[in-house]
């Protein structure tokens, strides 16, 4: 399909130039390798309020440290998104009766978000991912608040993460981070647009990788750049407090439980808990931040009015 | 999600007595199944369409029936993919280390070279449940194979610079849509067609261009009919949490009233006949957008619970059920049960096909 309101770019995906491979290929791909520890989480930056016309707003970026770039090739593994929530608005007339709040997510690629362009037509990536964050928030929100009410929630992803030096498609394991990345962006734009929620959701994800002499370890916040093989992923939206799940996505082969040697899907599941705790410490300071910042401009106005009762004396 | 409700929605009342019925221990369940493992009877045949290479028809005792065919096209090795790169790496006279990675790396197939769509009559192709079910039958058949598992992707390869493209096209049809989700049939009826999808036997060798062997007898199976049994397809099973209680196979009344709905994909991605886990994804619940029910006694305070009164659960599923649900799966034999039964339908129609 090509959509007529736009003036589209080619026709068909750009291949970007294929490199020989480097003779210090073997070096390159040793530096590729994860330096952090299994247990440490990439630095990550969140910031509220960023849109003025939306009720709730959030901007998340999830880096890594930059490395030395011996190919020609660039493989980043970086995640840029921007987040808006409007609502709760009142539905359109046209839509039917419901007692609860109609939450509807969406996940849009910008066409420099990859390497490869992608269009401006919604792709089955991003349809997916929509319904992943829609299953995820609707978990955390209190529908019966709002009756006849409709909360949109708009996932801008500026920069996604590639995925084993191929750009063309994502699948595995860049997806599960960006779906993570996004859960916890619009959580913090939920709560920005202080829209009452059960609990702080928070998202990480688990990999099982091969560790050192093949046997398997088990990793938080991974990389599809950093790890050649990834047997096992995991994505987890989780309530702390609660000890909730509200969204599971895993994805690779999982031995039966039988075998003590190998680390099955509880492990898994635990290693993404543990990266959703440590970002939901990040997405607790930024909103205590934020709430710092707007107490701070409204006291501004009383001091004014102050300097206006001195003046009056 | 306005699809899942083109049916007639449940009353609070009725909500209430599923939920209670489903939650005590044994669960009652409203169509008289004795266990909370035990599925619906289904009816099966493959071979039904002869201009693709494998199909299978499955029908429900409700009604609903899944027609999939499955299709293979020769495509072109697009330049750059991991082939490419360990052919590349063997030719290579200069480095010693790149034919030691060379003999290690297996050829790898791409997830792309998989296309599944999904058909069902009244729904739009682009409707965003449609392409989240497409998804979740497509992603455990094409994973991201790793060192110890294969993929279907990894057996499409012909050589260095062509290869197989598999078309599974599934054609729903049902007279509820998707409410009373149709993940369990679609995934057996997908499971079928390529058990059954025969591959044409190639007259080239080595690097050459395929050229295809007339003969249609000789062709082989996509995934080897042999003993002892090679690989197999996944099946996706769907699994909801009431209360305590783990129900599989759930119909669309257990489907209206679960606190949460789960589908899990496993399949024999290897020779030694153990099944694994591929793929788990959690779906939104019907039961989050209804109505919540008015006690008889007028108001009561807020956030206190009446028993026998309808009100959705809100949050998650605890992470002890949660892992319970997969070691039910995969420790407590529901998925050899599965893939037994499946075994058995395919011996039954061999043998028939024979005599």
């Amino acid at each position: 399909m090509s959509d007529r309101r736009r003036i589209n770019g080619p026709a068909g995906t750009t291949s970007p130039p294929v490199f020989a491979p480097y003779s210090q290929t073997a070096t390159a791909t040793a530096l590729r390798q994860r330096v952090r520890k299994p247990n440490e989480l990439r630095k990550i930056f969140l910031q509220t309020g960023i849109v003025p016309s939306a009720s709730g707003s959030a901007y998340l970026e999830l880096e890594s440290p930059p490395e030395p770039r011996l190919s020609l090739v660039p493989t980043s593994s970086t995640i840029k998104l921007s987040c808006s929530v409007h609502g709760p608005k009142p539905l359109p007339r046209t839509a039917s009766f419901s007692p609860n709040a109609q939450l509807s997510a969406a996940v849009k690629f910008a066409p420099f978000a990859t390497r490869v362009r992608q269009g401006y037509v919604p792709s089955q990536t991003e349809k997916d991912l929509g319904l992943h964050l829609e299953n995820a928030l609707k978990g955390v929100l209190l529908p019966d608040r709002w009756p006849k009410s409709a909360v949109d929630v708009a996932v801008t992803v500026l920069e996604g993460e590639d995925d084993q030096g191929e750009g063309d498609r994502f699948a595995g394991l860049g997806l599960f981070n960006l779906l993570a990345a996004a859960i916890n962006v619009a959580m913090a734009a939920l709560a920005d647009a202080k829209i009452d929620c059960l609990d702080l959701l928070a998202a990480g994800v688990g990999a099982v990788v091969p560790g050192p002499d093949s046997k398997p370890l088990r990793v938080l916040d991974p990389a599809a750049v950093e790890h050649d093989d990834i047997r096992s992923s995991c994505v987890v939206g989780y309530l702390p407090s609660r000890d909730e799940i509200v969204e599971l996505w895993s994805n690779g082969s999982v031995s039966t439980q039988n075998a003590n040697t190998s680390i099955g899907f509880d492990e898994m599941v635990d290693a993404a808990i543990a990266a959703a705790r440590g970002a939901q410490t990040v997405i607790k300071e930024a909103l205590v931040e934020s709430m710092t910042r707007n107490q701070m401009a409204g006291k501004k106005p009383s001091q004014g009015e102050t300097n206006d009762v001195e003046m009056k004396t | 999600m306005p699809s899942l409700t083109n049916s007639l929605p449940f009353s609070p009342a009725e909500l209430a007595y599923l939920h209670t019925s489903l939650s005590s221990i044994p669960p009652l369940r409203p169509d008289a199944r004795p266990l909370s493992t035990d599925f619906r009877a289904l009816r099966a045949e493959t071979g039904v369409l002869p201009a693709v290479n494998g199909s299978a028809h499955v029908g429900f005792s409700d009604g609903r029936e899944a027609i999939v065919g499955v299709k293979l096209e020769v495509e072109k090795t697009v330049a750059g993919n991991r082939v490419t790169q360990s052919e590349d790496g063997a030719m290579d006279i200069d480095a010693d280390g790149q034919s030691r990675d060379s003999g290690e790396k297996r050829a790898k197939g791409k997830p792309e070279w998989v296309s599944l769509t999904l058909t069902l009559p009244g729904l739009r192709d682009d409707d965003p449940n449609l392409v989240f079910l497409e998804e979740m039958l497509r992603e455990p058949l094409a994973l991201s194979s790793s060192t110890t598992a294969t993929s279907l992707q990894d057996s499409l390869i012909i050589n260095s610079r062509w290869h197989w493209h598999v078309y599974i096209d599934v054609l729903l049809i049902s007279p509820n849509g998707l409410a009373s989700y149709p993940l369990p049939l679609l995934s057996m009826a997908t499971h079928l067609a390529l058990r059954d999808t025969r591959i044409p036997k190639l007259k080239s060798e080595g690097e050459e261009d395929p050229i295809a062997d007339d003969d249609w007898m000789a062709s082989t199976y996509l995934y080897q009919r042999t003993t002892p049994p090679g690989a197999k397809p996944p099946v996706t099973l769907l699994i909801v949490v009431v209360g305590e209680n783990i129900i599989f196979d759930p119909s669309r009344e257990e489907l209206a009233a679960a606190d949460s709905v789960i589908a899990v994909s496993v399949g024999n991605t290897s020779t030694d006949g153990e099944l694994r886990l591929l793929a788990t994804r959690m779906i939104d619940t019907p039961a989050r957008d209804t109505m919540k029910g008015v006690p008889l006694s007028g108001e009561t305070q807020e956030g206190v619970d009446v028993p026998g009164v309808w009100r959705p659960r809100i949050g998650g599923v605890k992470r002890t059920l949660l892992k319970k649900v997969v070691n039910t799966v995969l420790a407590g034999g529901i998925a050899r049960e599965v893939m037994s039964g499946l075994d058995g339908f395919l011996s039954a129609e061999t043998s028939a096909s024979m005599g």
